[in-house]
């Protein structure tokens, strides 16, 4: 942590806020794409009611702040209500998945009608299931389409996860404030979540320029 | 797609079936924490209610629009010279806008609120806020102008400059106007994201809708109400906007890249 | 471009023509077992679109029989009836002994014995040439993937581009292409095979190299039922053809009578403008 000299006394906190920043990161895209890809065949593949319900999930969290969800589950799990948990990690985690999710739905969806759907009947005319034909013939081709801006979803969610710490979750932006009325305005914190939130984002950025030029080949 | 058939039925059995639960699971919140009691909803018929929170919104929407200004400025010029600068201040101009764009808004806003905090040049967090929001949505926006003058043929370059235009002249007659045709859908979805952003000064002490709506729900005592209601007003502002964006995407199909670039900035 | 001059002058050499390849062929299974493929008064509308109107038509074991008729006239629907990507609202067809409106019927095991070459080729584009005819064997017909290797690279050889095994679907000419579809439905070794315009997306200097693979399948003794515009290909390969016209079949034949007599006066508009260029 030399890098960091000031930060020494409190570097555990930072290390404590860098693996909350991650740990929100982790959990939210993962559930976040069990949702979007759930939501995007329900708005693919559903009845009219289904797929009006999935537009309005979409078209609502998308265009509603993520500050006013996250303090509203924060609010709605407290005791003073559901009583369900204090723990601002957890109705983070919710909020992120579920605002994300309607971006992944909208991802996964664009991903799935790309697929030709003579892809799809070349494959059954070969005797493949319903799921054969998913798996084998969809799937591998919607995650072409739906990698690079999945990777831009993520460097959104990492940047994302700093207003957790508006719902008082000790992020890393929380833990710059900590530290720096700790130490009694030392400047340097903010410097260091700063060098420490790029490194999250700048390798994911550079990782889906590079697919993106490499997919843009292939095709 | 008759081949997915199965799919479609599977989803139009049970798809409902879930769509109707989460809306029971959601009735049933509402009750179990009472959340219908006429009591909570009641201060939103008073038209001081509105009084009130327009004043906070007139904020946001001022904020929004100073802020939307300033990073289109700058944006542009930024966007121009990191597409037209070769060398270290090309260079310099790209890892700013990089850097800035890999940045969480929340500590540029932060950040921008101690600097001038403790350099004394002002007190005013909302300044703080118009600052901070647009140096991430100038770095956003150049971007999104880069990608939509990259985007166009280098052919019509060499024609203009071959009929005999002047560098200024092409980029004014030729290529911007066919680039902000361009990158327009993905300019509108940032204007969504920065009114979403506007929120954030909630959390630098600024006064805007959300701050309006603390002091109403602290009177009141209905706080998840009072978010949803300011969640309605920013839905009610942004989904047209979507909706106006998408009908610009559709009708004018924009370069492969420039969707990209406002697929992740709508997500921020 | 023998096909091409087929096209341009109909009548006189036809007959030769066909006795000439016929008899290197195989003699045809007789028709006394049950037809191959029976269809019996079959509906089929989109909307208010009515594709196929009480059609019935029988194709015999090792038959082949092209369609022909304008566009929106019911052929390809038909087609696709025959392996189930539609579903016919009313009649019956009757697919190897199987009736396909039977609610127990397994539309994969059905579909592995039917091979299907579509207008647009489909081949996957995310894999090989090899893995698209390696795809189905391997996991409809469970083979190893020695195996599904194997008669890949026999059919590949037999469609003449050995060579291109391992080039991906978009590397390839259309013609190249759809020799590549028409091997990978092969892999699955049906007793029959659809053509649904196999040709039509084709620049015409590869027409001929797909509609010789399809010959020399018909020569094979293979049930083949061609949606097509080749004359050519259906007065020297086709048992008979069929004319459809606003989704009703209008009238069979020979392709001697069909082309040289016909009897319907839509037939003879038909012939007259599709013969004339």
């Amino acid at each position: 942590m030399g890098l960091f000299g000031g930060l020494d006394a409190n570097s555990q906190l930072f290390i404590q806020g860098y693996f909350t920043t991650i740990t929100l990161t982790v959990a939210a895209l993962g559930s976040a794409l069990v949702i979007g890809t759930v939501a995007a065949s329900a708005r693919v593949w559903g009845g009219p009611v289904v797929q009006s319900f999935v537009r309005g999930y979409v078209e609502f969290f998308r265009n509603t702040p993520l500050l006013v969800q996250l303090l509203f589950y924060a609010v709605l799990l407290a005791p003073a209500n559901l009583n369900i948990t204090r723990d601002p990690m957890v109705a983070a985690i919710i909020g992120l998945s579920i605002y994300t999710g309607a971006y992944v739905t909208e991802v996964v969806r664009s991903g799935i009608i790309s697929v030709d759907p003579r892809q799809i009947e070349a494959a059954r005319s070969l005797g493949l299931s319903q799921l054969e034909a998913l798996r084998f013939v969809v799937l591998p081709q919607a995650i072409r389409t739906v990698i690079p801006p999945l990777g831009n979803l993520s460097i959104a969610l990492v940047k994302n996860t700093a207003i957790a710490g508006g719902i008082a979750a000790t992020d890393l932006l929380k833990v710059a404030g900590i530290i720096e009325s700790r130490t009694g305005g030392d400047f340097t914190p903010y410097i260091a979540i700063l060098v420490a939130y790029w490194t999250l984002t700048l390798p994911l950025a550079w990782a889906v320029s590079r697919l993106e030029r490499r997919l843009a080949f292939a095709r | 797609m008759t081949a997915f058939a199965a799919l479609r039925h599977h989803w139009s059995r049970h798809g409902t079936l879930i769509a109707g639960a989460i809306v029971a699971v959601v009735i049933v919140l509402a009750f179990a924490t009472g959340r219908l009691e006429a009591r909570k909803w009641e201060p939103f018929l008073l038209p001081s209610t509105w009084r009130f929170l327009g004043e906070g919104l007139l904020v946001t929407l001022t904020v929004a629009a100073a802020a939307l200004i300033l990073s289109l400025t700058f944006g542009l010029l930024l966007g121009i010279a990191r597409s037209q600068l070769r060398g270290p201040l090309g260079w310099i101009v790209s890892a700013a806008i990089e850097l800035a764009r890999a940045t969480p808004i929340l500590a540029i806003l932060l950040i921008v609120l101690i600097v001038l905090l403790r350099t004394g040049l002002t007190q005013n967090a909302v300044i703080a806020g118009i600052v901070g929001l647009s140096i991430y949505n100038s770095a956003v926006i150049a971007e999104i102008v880069r990608a939509g003058i990259d985007s166009l043929p280098r052919g019509e370059v060499e024609a203009a400059r071959s009929l005999g235009l002047s560098y200024p002249q092409t980029m004014r007659a030729v290529v911007l106007p066919q680039a902000l045709a361009r990158m327009t859908p993905a300019l509108v979805s940032q204007l969504i994201t920065l009114i979403k952003d506007t929120s954030l000064l909630f959390i630098i002490t600024a006064p805007e809708l959300l701050s309006f709506g603390r002091s109403f729900y602290n009177f009141y005592g209905n706080l998840l109400e009072t978010y949803i209601v300011i969640g309605i007003i920013f839905f009610a502002i942004n989904y047209p906007l979507s909706r106006f964006s998408r009908r610009l995407e559709t009708q004018r199909p924009s370069d492969e890249r420039l969707r990209i670039v406002g697929e992740e900035e709508r997500a921020t | 471009m023998g096909f091409r001059a087929l096209l341009a002058f109909p009548a006189p050499m036809n007959q030769d023509a066909r006795t000439d390849i016929g008899s290197a062929g195989v003699s045809r299974p007789d028709t006394a077992v049950r037809p191959m493929i029976e269809a019996r008064g079959v509906d089929k509308r989109f909307g208010s679109f009515q594709a196929l109107r009480r059609v019935s038509l029988e194709v015999g074991r090792g038959e082949v029989v092209v369609v022909i008729g304008p566009s929106g006239s019911g052929k390809s629907t038909l087609l696709r009836c025959v392996n189930r990507l539609e579903t016919a609202d009313s009649g019956e067809i009757v697919v190897d002994g199987r009736k396909l409106s039977d609610p127990r019927l397994d539309v994969n095991e059905l579909r592995r014995e039917i091979g299907v070459v579509f207008q647009s080729f489909n081949l996957f584009p995310h894999m090989t040439v090899l893995q698209n005819l390696m795809l189905a064997p391997m996991r409809v017909r469970k083979l190893d993937r020695a195996a599904a290797e194997a008669r890949a690279r026999k059919l590949l050889d037999k469609v003449g581009i050995p060579e291109k095994s391992d080039a991906r679907p978009t590397q390839l000419s259309g013609g190249q292409q759809q020799r590549v579809a028409i091997a990978r439905a092969l892999c699955m070794e049906p007793k029959i095979m659809l053509f649904d315009e196999p040709t039509s997306a084709l620049d015409p200097e590869m027409i001929k190299e797909v509609l010789d693979v399809m010959m020399a399948l018909a020569h094979d003794g293979m049930t083949m039922m061609v949606v097509s515009h080749e004359m050519g290909f259906a007065r020297e390969v086709a048992d008979r053809v069929v004319f459809m016209d606003q989704g009703e079949i209008v009238e069979v034949g020979t392709p001697a009578e069909f082309f040289q007599d016909p009897e319907q006066e839509r037939t003879k508009r038909f012939l007259n403008t599709i013969l004339r260029h």
